[in-house]
C-alpha cells in the first residue's frame, strides 16, 4: 500500500461516522391544520343540525310552515346573500393580489360580510316583531338555531378577517395565517347557500 | 362458538324486540325516508370530510417537493434548502 493510500485510509478511519443528511422534511403549516380540523368539526355540527331538521320537516308533511307563523324573507336573504357571495370572492381575489390592492380586498370583503350580518340582524328583529320566536314551533326553533349558529360563525369570520386585514396593513400577516382565515371564510360563504336552501327553501 | 350459536338462535327466536324502532316501524313514509337520508349522509360525511383534509394538505405541499430525500454525500456541506 502506498503512503498516500494509507493516509486515506487513516483519513477516512479519524472522522466521525454521520449519517446521511436529508433534505428539510414536508411541513404542514400548523396554522391550516389546526383550520381545517375546526372546519371538518362545524361542518359535522352543522350537519347533525340540518338533519334533525329535514326529519322534523319532513314528519309535519304538507303543514310546513305550521299555520299562524310568520313565512321567512326568503328574497330579502336571497339579495343579502349576494353580499357575502361578494366577499368570498373579494377574499379570493386578494389571495392572489398584490399587498397593495389585496389590502384594499380584504377591507372590502370585510365590509361586505359586515353588511351581510347586519341586514341578517335586521331580518331576525322583524321576525321577532311578527312573532316568530324559537318557543312559538319547532318552525322557529329549528330556524334560529340553525340560522343563528352561521351568524355566530359569520360574525366570528367578519372579525377574524378585521384583524387580518389589520396585520396586512402593518405588514405583520403571514402567509399561513392567511391561508387560515381564508379557510375559516370560505367555510363560512360556502356553507350559507346550503342552510338557505334547506331551511328558507324547505 | 357454541355461545354464539345460542346468542343466534335467541336472535331469531324473539324477532319483536328489533321492530321496537319508533321511526323506523312506526312512522310515516315520508319520516323513515327522511331519517334514512339523513343516516348516511351523516354517516359518510366523516369519510368525505377526512379524505378531503387530506388531500387539502396533501396537495400543495408536496408539488416538486421530496420527502426526506437523502442528500448525496458531495452536497453534504451545501447550504440547506
Amino acid at each position: 500500500m502506498s503512503g498516500w493510500d494509507a493516509a486515506a485510509v487513516w483519513s477516512v478511519s479519524l472522522q466521525p461516522a454521520s449519517p446521511p443528511r436529508r433534505a428539510p422534511a414536508l411541513r404542514v403549516p400548523s396554522a391550516v391544520v389546526g383550520m381545517l380540523l375546526f372546519v371538518a368539526a362545524e361542518v359535522m355540527f352543522f350537519a347533525g343540525l340540518v338533519s334533525a331538521f329535514v326529519v322534523v320537516r319532513a314528519k309535519a308533511g304538507p303543514a310546513w310552515p305550521p299555520p299562524g307563523q310568520p313565512r321567512l324573507p326568503v328574497l330579502a336573504t336571497a339579495v343579502n346573500s349576494l353580499f357575502l357571495l361578494a366577499s368570498g370572492l373579494a377574499v379570493a381575489w386578494a389571495a392572489g393580489a398584490r399587498s397593495a390592492r389585496a389590502l384594499s380586498t380584504l377591507r372590502a370583503a370585510a365590509v361586505l360580510g359586515t353588511v351581510f350580518v347586519a341586514l341578517q340582524g335586521r331580518e331576525w328583529a322583524r321576525l321577532l316583531a311578527y312573532g316568530l320566536t324559537m318557543r312559538a314551533s319547532p318552525y322557529g326553533a329549528f330556524f334560529y338555531l340553525i340560522v343563528g349558529a352561521h351568524a355566530l360563525h359569520a360574525v366570528a369570520a367578519v372579525l377574524v378577517l378585521v384583524q387580518a386585514t389589520r396585520r396586512l396593513a402593518a405588514g405583520t400577516l403571514g402567509a399561513d395565517t392567511f391561508t387560515a382565515v381564508r379557510i375559516f371564510w370560505y367555510f363560512v360563504v360556502l356553507l350559507w347557500p346550503i342552510l338557505y336552501g334547506v331551511v328558507y327553501l324547505a | 362458538m357454541s355461545l354464539g350459536w345460542l346468542a343466534a338462535a335467541a336472535a331469531l327466536a324473539s324477532p319483536a324486540p328489533v321492530l321496537a324502532c319508533a321511526v323506523c316501524f312506526a312512522g310515516e313514509e315520508r319520516t323513515r325516508t327522511a331519517f334514512l337520508a339523513t343516516t348516511i349522509a351523516l354517516s359518510v360525511l366523516p369519510f368525505l370530510l377526512v379524505g378531503g383534509v387530506a388531500w387539502l394538505l396533501r396537495r400543495p405541499w408536496t408539488a416538486g417537493v421530496g420527502e426526506g430525500e437523502p442528500v448525496a454525500d458531495g452536497e453534504a456541506n451545501a447550504a440547506p434548502r
